[in-house]
């Protein structure tokens, strides 16, 4: 199951507006992220991820969307950008390749993209 | 009585931060963009406030999704430097400013802002990259002048319009105006500018909206306060919304106002990066 836009913003292109439904799905999932700030916590998660996880409250799909790294599936799974962010850092992934993921984009091509002046609107 | 001297709208890009505090701000990345942000400096250098009102976004560092005020305002005597994913940054604590801030909650709540109330603070960059960018290093243990933080909800909707926003800062102003002592009071807002860090809209920049800001916050804020919070994300991007706290910096002075300098550059990493300093 994957967690849709709030309706006042459905008609944002691209763009999962964190609020409503996806803060209630996400709740716990940003919690964890945001545990993940400590440097023993990451520790404990680096070494064992799967029991850290279990022990947060993750729901399966979040467990999974993180295991297989899928970004998109970890926003869509309630996942604030702000705390994905976090998350990143902590498995070692830059917010450019997070970013990236998120736009189905190589990350060279993200980081090109980003450098000649971003995603131009309407385009 | 206190005296409301300007206001100064600032990016908080982390990256910069780190520029700082790497000590490359002069290297050939960096010096062309430190030196557009430079005329902020001169301008706190040569006004000296006494306390600065500084408005800002957490990014779930000293606040959590556990508590998420839509406004929140720092009374403590001193503000710890949040953990980030790096760690703290390697900076002094912020001083505060209880008195000032005590009035101010007082005063906002008598005018119909209810705002909520920190004893425990911990700043984040949301805070201190603007800081540092204002009052660049010096070797001193501490930084020049106390803040009275006020933090915004940005990052979770329903989140504070801009014309809430707008209000916020005329009411800091009256309060800022009905403090019974002669300080020189300067105001921050900071965020943005335009930029999104997710979705498959990531990487966005909309430049002309970003200078479409920075032309009208001195002369017509009526007409950005007018913006929906929907408007904002559609055009300044999902993370660009954070915009609205240049609002409350600008509802804080006068109608009238001068603008003294705009400066916009982008991209600077993932975000259009710009200044604007005003003046009663």
């Amino acid at each position: 199951m994957t967690i849709a836009n709030d309706r006042e913003f459905a008609s944002i292109p691209g763009t999962l507006v964190y609020g409503g439904a996806l803060a209630r799905a996400g709740y716990g999932f940003n919690k964890f992220c945001r545990s993940l700030i400590d440097p023993r916590a990451r520790q404990q998660f680096a070494q064992e991820p799967d029991a850290y996880m279990e022990q947060a409250g993750l729901t399966a799909a979040q467990r999974d969307a993180v295991t297989r790294r899928d970004w998109k599936a970890m926003q869509m799974q309630g996942g604030n950008v702000y705390y994905l962010a976090k998350l990143a850092g902590a498995l070692g992934v830059s917010l450019q390749a997070m970013s990236a993921a998120m736009a189905d984009m190589p990350v060279a091509e993200y980081e090109q993209m980003l450098a000649s002046g971003g995603r131009k609107p309407h385009g | 009585m206190a005296e409301l001297i300007g206001g100064i709208g600032v990016s908080h890009i982390p990256l910069l931060g780190r520029a700082i505090d790497d000590r490359e701000t002069g290297s050939d990345r960096w010096r062309d963009i430190f030196q557009g942000f430079a005329p902020a400096q001169a301008w706190m250098r040569e006004q000296r406030p006494d306390v600065v009102v500084m408005v800002y976004n957490d990014h779930g560092a000293g606040i959590s999704l556990g508590m998420l005020p839509a406004f929140a305002l720092g009374l403590a005597p001193i503000f710890p430097i949040a953990a980030e994913v790096r760690g703290p940054r390697a900076i002094p604590p912020v001083p505060g400013h209880p008195d000032l801030a005590w009035h101010l909650a007082e005063r906002l709540t008598a005018e119909e802002f209810d705002i909520a109330l920190a004893q425990e603070l911990p700043v984040d960059h949301g805070l201190t990259v603007p800081m540092s960018m204002l009052w660049p290093p010096a070797p001193a243990p501490a930084w020049p002048v106390p803040i009275v933080p006020i933090a915004v909800n940005v990052i979770q909707q329903p989140t504070p319009s801009a014309r809430r926003c707008l209000a916020l800062g005329r009411s800091i102003g009256q309060a800022v105006a009905s403090y019974a002592s002669d300080l020189r009071v300067a105001i921050v807002g900071t965020g943005g500018m335009s930029h999104q860090l997710q979705g498959a809209r990531a990487g966005f920049i909309n430049e002309v909206f970003d200078r479409q800001f920075l032309d009208a916050i001195g002369p017509d804020p009526e007409r950005l306060a007018a913006l929906s919070v929907h408007d904002y994300i559609l055009q300044a991007g999902s993370e660009g919304a954070e915009l609205v706290m240049w609002l409350v910096m600008r509802g804080a002075l006068p109608k009238s106002v001068r603008t003294l300098h705009r400066y916009y550059h982008a991209p600077i990493s993932s975000t259009g990066g710009g200044l604007v300093i005003l003046q009663p």
